[in-house]
């Protein structure tokens, strides 16, 4: 008996010795994430949020913009394709809804600005809200109307701005902006992947970028004239020269290329190929400088595109790969001089200043070589001055802002197979859905079926439809 | 001299037995004797012990046993000799110990309700059949053994109701899903704990990539790798017992809400040593195919692609060469039969030695394995190699002290097949290619470079380049995916009777493996692989599992007694994966790393855990027929939230032998009324509680693209999309199952009944926030779910004599799992399935068809009135004659079963007996998204019927009515109700039908339930005298069985027992281009001695 109560004891204690290993459950490896760093830097977030943002300019609303915007155009009935005949559904562009909000968006801009503001660099808080104005004025040309001054807080379901105020908003922080640039600070330096810390540049981009904006609220202003104005104002202390153009940053580094080049590796962005409109417009111009850069050679050595409503042969149609952008390390542009000068050309053209607007309008045509224009004016004018910018933003999403406002180029939309789907009322769509992810969770958001059946499925500063 | 030599090795072993005792006076003991059945059959693997002495042996298939027992220790005395075996009665004798030798034989009673077998109950617990409160799915070595599979989880299909089981398709060594009474959590992967002998084992299956492990793809692709389970030898298992749901697994505490499965391996029994050699040979092959059509070749709108030399089939992106809808073949023009050309027989060999006996003091089990497996794809690459041995054994240094060993080494390599979604992948290539295009050679014949369909005529400065689609015999032949894996497991213990009411168990297991990869992709491959990938990666586990435990037994009067059990658990759970990605590579091989020119950010993930647990359970017995259990178990996990470290988990359960207060009755021989309650957990995953920030890639289009958030040397950081957790609780399952189970007819029949319901709450979610608040997920305990269901089993025994016998069993399962609240999201998707408040888990959530009373009237002009006096769910169908596409997603379709159910079926005849098992899985409704895709492609056979398009909009012939003749039945409304509109590439390469590019998977949805010839077997034991004395074997036995043979379903394609996703997927039942299930024949030999 006195053995058993030993081993009693000896196994008692071997019980509650290990018990009082109270470490056991906690310590290195069990109460945090060993795998990902558990802080950051300003300047960590600050490369990382122009990754996302340089990414999700050049991913798949860029990608679908440019195919229904006929630029390019899909082919092989795989995802790619259904986008361009408007089959698409609220997680096509779910990713992109992330972008703006999550990290390397909006998130991550807020804490790389209150982080300038607590070392009182004013020239890193002005091009952070440069960036931040450019995220969500993105976000509000796409989806309209969206959340904004509720998110990124406590709101579990923020609420959505109205598309107008966004603009506002994004007008103040530009306006902000400008401002803190000529304040105290380092700014970002070496980490800003596209000036390299020139203020100057970044002055001049937020001015371009706020005429931009004020275009994007023209349509359904009361008062257009001003608002011309105001776009004139800014542009005129936009980017001066092709050497301030506001683009991505690649390298041929793996993980560093541009998105557009990788797709085009891949099977399926093989789908993407020349639109038929685009490349017959060029042709129609004897654009062959920009030609040959945007698309590669067909199977007969020319150019020649796949057209959304007849089946063309595949041995016309170019491809994008071939072209002398598709490189892995090309820059996207993003907010150009070209563009800049456009702007003031539509506007002073819109104000009744042809003479002006046709000096602009061949600032943007002496860019890539082409010859001076003549004698134009008025409607024609504009039509020229849109087309030019039609086909001197390719690949860049404000090609869909502009044509939704001006409906130039005169574009024939995708018709099904089946007959006109009754859905898209043989339209170009207007916006896009909204992500699946938020509207699953955000009681704020309308249904897929009512964001179709409200304003045609078109933001709220598109008033008009286009034929 | 033969009939010498099969005497000498017997005296010869007794000589040895005998040798060093013979100092002793007396004289040894032998005992022999015969075991067979009341019915005069005779019993092979019969324990016959005398438990006193610790001394015994097993009888042979002849039912014979001999052993001895040393003169030292044999005085004349009488002693109690037992005769027991696994179904049957155990029945003792007292013999008495006289010199010469004793002989007896019994003769056994069946007991089909294995009452009074001791049935293990988890962590260190046992208990009696009759006194278990939860109903018991036990599976047989016997049963394991016919089935005929090598991975141990795929043995367990069809063997007890509720117990789902799915395999990933019949490639070599291809990973098995289980899940018990239905979905219960959408953490991980819904798997249940494996137990072996005490001690958690790894049965994680992590899928190869499809060669994109970073940068995107799919999850759940690439490959059907293995679950880490078939890394056990199944000829080592003695039994598995399946604790189904809470009630019976809340010992297990936060790890048992899934169920958990209890093995035990076989152990040595004193006596003669038992030598058995089993050797098989299996053949398999496809059983179901896909059918395509064969009679319009390549092209698009009935323009044939160019396919000469420099034609337009030499440019991967040419869209004309990418289907089949050409114009029709010539007659006489060769086809080619893509459904079936990958494929052979494939072959198993098999041998398994074991090895095992013992004495008084010391036992031992040996055995070794080794099983090659060559599948049925043509080709040496789809392999699955396992290697294993085991040794386990015990010895007492003292009456009260047992320690025991038990280690097994597995060396299994790995050689995959890529399906899935996925262009290097082979089923998306094959099934895709035009009729008219031979994919052999696959390499150029002059420039002996990588051909396929959409890329012909490679020139010889094609080396590098993208074929669009690979060759599947390109991939076949050129890829390879290997997993190597070594694991080592096992355990060491302790038994201590410290006073003979006082027990001690303790078992330290240890569980590691190290699993290398190697993914290489030869140059020149479609896709992320056309200048060539290799993948080097390493997958460690390992898991170290302290346990003990003291068991009190008491008895307060004869008509109570029980037993009070206290027990620790510790358990430390560590893996790691470790990948590189290297793109481009420098020479074609080899697949090294070292080759290749650009490597991609590594892969580097660890997880630890640490559990420390504490139980108690307490049994009580009264007046021999009510049978009373309680157990509690407190568990802290590292992995639980912060502020909720530790949990509490409780279990009771009675059981009542009712006819041993009631008497028993002729029809009535057996009567137990059981329920339980008890709760059990799911743990959270690791590291949901802590604020990450992200430095992988992201932001790509498509796979194989994406950027990182560092760039130009700079470091970059983002914020992670998951918020931490504040809270976290281990899920809670709350299960209450009872029962009846009956013995009828003087044991010719038995019956078993039980219902459960379980509801689990606290379920842990990955749920999705609204991203505007810069978070895309967060674990939370989100959601109840409740689980109920029924389960019967009936087993026959109609005529059992001597000569023959006939046995039947039917088991029939039903479950319904239902989300009763979700917080937060409207559905959160889990596989290929959402939970959604109202709806069954797993429901699949799609686009579907504008339909009246469903969809928005404001879709569409005119629909509010075009529905007017329609059925609800009428399909509208516009102008034009066609459906058209809802934008609202919906419930299209359940892929849960309605009821599953087996029959078992056993004959014998003198030394023949022949069995079958029936295996019926009924309703579930899967999106086909591989139908979709090639209707797309114009290959399915659906296609062979067409319209001539000449294009999109000018179609002819073939025309059919929406609604009306098999087209997609149903009333329907709207302005082109009624009209007939031709059905050609406009339709199956349209908006619309080809679900897998266009979303709308209400256009591609089938059926997917079968009935399945799981297995058949036919087993002749020659045990004539013969047998031992010119071979000096107890038996041979030799079998011939078959596996699948046959499927009747209405599911189109491969056999609807796979999954598109892999067994890490929750939610089976999705298809979309995985592999193909096999059928196969099985001869086996087994030698005993």
């Amino acid at each position: 008996m006195i053995r058993s109560i030993k081993v009693v004891a000896v196994s008692l204690g071997l019980v509650l010795g290990a018990a009082g290993c109270g470490s056991f459950l906690t310590g290195e490896k069990l109460s945090s994430d060993p795998n990902q760093p558990s802080s950051a830097t300003r300047d960590q977030l600050f490369v990382g949020m122009q990754a996302n943002l340089f990414s999700s300019q050049e991913n798949s609303v860029a990608m679908t913009v440019c195919m229904w915007m006929q630029q390019c155009a899909g082919v092989g009935g795989r995802f790619v394709d259904q986008f361009s005949h408007y089959v698409i559904d609220e997680f096509s562009w779910d990713g992109n809804w992330f972008n703006v909000y999550t990290g390397g968006g909006l998130i991550d801009l807020r804490k790389i600005e209150a982080s300038a503001r607590v070392d009182g660099d004013s020239v890193y808080l002005g091009v952070a809200k440069i960036w931040e104005a450019f995220d969500i004025g993105t976000a509000a040309d796409w989806w309209g109307n969206i959340p904004y001054t509720d998110a990124v807080g406590s709101a579990a379901t923020p609420t959505l701005d109205a598309q107008a105020a966004v603009f506002d908003s994004v007008q103040a922080l530009l306006s902000q902006a400008i401002l803190e640039l000529g304040g105290p600070g380092g700014g970002p330096g070496p980490q800003d992947l596209v000036y390299g810390g020139n203020k100057a540049k970044w002055i001049a981009a937020a001015n371009t970028l706020k005429a931009r904006y004020y275009l994007h609220t023209v349509e359904g202003a009361a008062n257009k004239a001003a608002v011309y104005g105001n776009a004139i104002t800014a542009a005129s202390s936009g980017i001066g020269s092709t050497a301030g153009d506001l683009k991505t940053f690649h390298t041929s580094a793996t993980s560093e290329r541009n998105i557009w080049y990788q797709f085009q590796l891949t099977t399926f962005g093989q789908d993407v190929v020349a639109g038929k409109f685009l490349v017959d417009l060029m042709k129609a111009r004897r654009d062959t400088i920009r030609l040959a850069q945007y698309f590669g050679r067909n199977k007969g050595g020319g150019f020649g595109g796949q057209d959304m409503n007849v089946v063309q042969s595949s041995d016309s149609i170019s491809a994008i790969k071939g072209g002398g952008r598709n490189v892995p390390d090309f820059p996207q542009p993003l907010v150009t001089y070209q563009e800049n000068e456009l702007i003031l050309a539509e506007a002073y053209n819109q104000t009744g200043n042809d003479p002006l607007a046709m000096t602009h309008l061949n600032n943007a045509r002496a860019v890539p070589g082409l010859p001076a224009l003549v004698g134009v004016t008025g409607a024609a004018l504009l039509d020229s001055i849109m087309t030019e910018k039609y086909v001197a933003l390719f690949e860049n999403v404000e090609v869909w802002n502009d044509y939704r406002r001006t409906c130039i180029p005169a574009l024939v939309p995708y018709r099904t197979a089946n007959g006109a789907n009754p859905i898209w009322r043989d339209k170009i769509p207007g916006r896009l859905y909204y992500g699946g992810t938020e509207g699953n969770v955000n009681t704020n958001i309308p249904s897929p079926a009512q964001q179709v059946s409200s304003n045609g499925f078109r933001n709220p500063n598109d008033t008009a439809d286009c034929p | 001299m033969r009939v010498r030599c099969s005497r000498v090795v017997p005296i010869l072993l007794a000589a040895l037995w005998a040798a060093p005792l013979r100092l002793g006076a007396q004289q040894p003991v032998t005992i022999t004797g015969r075991v067979t059945s009341d019915a005069g059959v005779p019993l092979g693997a019969v324990e016959v012990t005398i438990p006193a002495m610790g001394l015994g042996t097993l009888t042979r298939d002849d039912g014979r046993y001999a052993f001895v027992v040393p003169g030292a220790r044999a005085s004349g005395q009488t002693v109690t000799l037992v005769a027991r075996r696994l179904g049957h009665k155990a029945q003792s004798a007292q013999i008495t110990l006289a010199a010469g030798g004793v002989t007896h034989d019994f003769a056994l009673a069946p007991n089909p309700l294995q009452l009074g077998e001791i049935v293990v109950t988890g962590a260190g617990t046992a208990t009696a059949t009759e006194k278990l409160g939860n109903v018991r799915n036990t599976v047989s070595a016997e049963q394991i053994d016919k089935s005929n599979e090598s991975n141990i989880v795929e043995a367990l299909a069809a063997k007890a109701p509720n117990v789902q089981v799915t395999g990933q398709s019949g490639d070599p060594g291809a990973s098995s899903f289980i899940q018990i009474r239905g979905i219960r959590t959408i953490v991980g992967n819904n798997q249940p704990l494996f137990i072996v002998d005490g001690v958690p084992i790894d049965n994680s299956a992590t899928s190869t990539s499809s060669f994109n492990p970073v940068d995107g793809g799919y999850p759940g692709e690439g490959t059907v790798v293995t679950n880490r389970a078939a890394d056990l030898n199944p000829n080592d298992i003695e039994s598995v017992e399946i604790l189904k749901g809470a009630a019976a697994g809340a010992i297990y505490g936060a790890r048992a809400g899934q169920g958990v499965v209890l093995i035990t391996t076989k152990s040595g029994r004193a006596g003669a040593t038992h030598f058995s050699l089993r050797s098989s040979a299996s053949f398999d092959n496809v059983n179901h195919f896909w059918e395509l059509q064969t009679l319009f070749g390549q092209g698009s709108f009935g323009v044939h692609a160019d396919t000469s030399l420099g034609g337009s089939c030499d440019s991967p992106g040419a869209g004309i060469c990418r289907r089949s809808w050409g114009p029709r073949i010539p007659t006489g023009a060769t086809v080619y039969d893509h459904a079936r050309e990958l494929y052979t027989t494939g072959h198993v060999i098999e041998n398994a030695i074991t090895m095992s006996g013992g004495n008084d003091r010391t036992t031992f089990y040996l055995s070794g394995e080794n099983l090659d497996n060559n599948g049925f794809f043509v080709g040496d690459n789809d392999r699955y190699n396992r290697t294993t041995v085991r040794f386990k054994g015990s010895h007492r240094p003292s009456e009260q002290l047992k320690i025991s060993a038990n280690l097994s080494y597995a060396d299994t390599r790995e050689h995959f097949i890529q399906r899935g979604n996925n262009v290097n992948g082979v089923q998306i290539p094959v099934m895709r290619t035009p009729p008219d295009f031979n994919n052999l050679p696959y390499l150029d014949p002059i420039n002996h470079l990588h051909r396929s369909y959409r890329f012909q005529h490679p020139r010889a400065t094609d080396l590098v380049g993208d074929r669009g689609f690979d060759n599947p015999f390109y991939d076949i032949f050129e890829q390879r995916n290997l997993g190597n894996v070594g694991r080592i497991f096992g355990n060491i213990g302790g038994e201590y009777l410290a006073t003979s009411w006082l027990k001690f168990n303790y078992t330290l297991g240890a569980d590691y493996s190290n699993d290398e990869r190697l993914e290489g992709c030869p140059i020149s491959s479609s896709d992320v692989c056309f200048s060539g990938r290799v993948i080097e990666g390493k997958i460690v586990s390992y898991q170290i599992d302290h346990n003990l435990t003291g068991t009190v037994n008491f008895t307060v009067s004869p008509r109570a007694s029980g037993t009070v059990t206290l027990g620790q658990n510790l358990n430390s759970e560590n893996h790691r994966n470790l990948f590189q990605v290297g793109r481009t590579l420098v020479a074609p091989t080899p697949f090294k790393l070292s080759n290749t020119v650009l490597r991609d950010p590594s892969l580097d993930n660890e997880t630890v855990i640490h559990r420390e647990s504490y139980f108690g359970q307490a049994t009580l017995d009264l007046y021999e027929q009510v049978y009373l259990t309680a157990s509690l178990r407190n568990d802290g996990f590292s992995n639980f939230g912060r502020l909720s470290r530790r949990a509490w988990f409780p279990k009771g359960s009675a059981a009542w032998t009712f006819t041993k207060a009631i008497g028993e009755r002729p029809w009535l021989t057996f009567g137990k009324l059981r329920v339980a309650y008890g709760e059990a957990g799911t743990e959270p995953p690791p590291y949901v509680t802590t604020p990450t920030f992200f430095s992988g890639i992201f932001g790509g289009i498509a796979q194989g693209t994406g950027v990182t958030p560092t760039q130009n040397g700079l470091g970059g950081l983002l914020t992670g999309g998951q918020k931490p957790a504040d809270v976290l609780k281990p899920e809670r399952s709350k299960e209450l199952e009872a029962g009846i189970d009956v013995g009828l007819f003087r044991d010719r029949a038995d019956a078993s009944l039980t219902y459960y319901s379980s509801i689990t709450s606290d379920v842990i979610l990955s749920t999705p926030l609204a991203p505007s608040t810069g978070y895309t997920n967060q674990y939370t305990n989100a959601a109840k779910f409740r689980n109920r269901g029924v389960e019967v089993s009936l087993n026959l025994r109609p005529l059992q004599k001597p000569e023959y016998g006939w046995e039947v069993g039917l088991q029939w399962a039903r479950n319904r799992g239902y989300v009763l609240t979700l917080s937060g999201p409207q559905y959160i998707f889990f596989g290929d399935g959402v939970a959604q408040v109202g709806q069954e888990i797993g429901v699949h959530r799609s686009l579907g068809f504008i339909r009246c009373g469903i969809s928005d009237t404001s879709l569409v002009a005119g629909l509010a009135a075009a529905c007017n006096g329609a059925p609800q769910g009428a399909l509208y169908v516009a102008a034009s004659g066609f459906p058209v596409g809802d934008p609202n997603p919906r419930i299209v379709s359940n892929p849960n079963p309605r009821w599953t159910g087996s029959v078992r079926t056993a004959l014998r005849y003198r030394k023949l007996q022949l069995s079958g098992l029936l295996d019926v899985r009924h309703g579930g409704v899967v999106a086909n998204g591989s139908k979709g895709a090639l209707w797309s492609y114009g290959t399915h056979k659906d296609t062979e019927i067409r319209a001539t398009c000449t294009s999109a909009t000018a179609c002819t012939g073939n025309d059919k009515v929406f609604g009306q003749g098999a087209w997609y039945e149903g009333p329907v409304a709207g302005p082109g109700a009624g009209k007939a509109v031709p059905i050609g590439q406009n339709w199956y390469n349209g908006n619309l039908a080809p679900c897998a590019f266009t979303g709308y998977d209400e256009a591609c949805l089938d059926q997917d339930g079968y009935v399945k010839l799981r297995e058949i077997s036919v087993t002749y034991t020659l045990d004539a005298p013969w047998v031992q004395s010119s071979l000096g074997l107890g038996s041979i036995d030799i079998r011939v069985s078959g596996r699948n043979l046959h499927t009747w379903t209405k599911f189109p394609g491969f056999d609807p027992e796979t999954s598109g996703g892999g067994s890490t997927d929750a939610i089976q039942g999705s298809e979309y281009f995985g592999n193909p299930q096999s059928r196969s024949f099985v001869f086996s030999i087994t030698l005993n001695r």
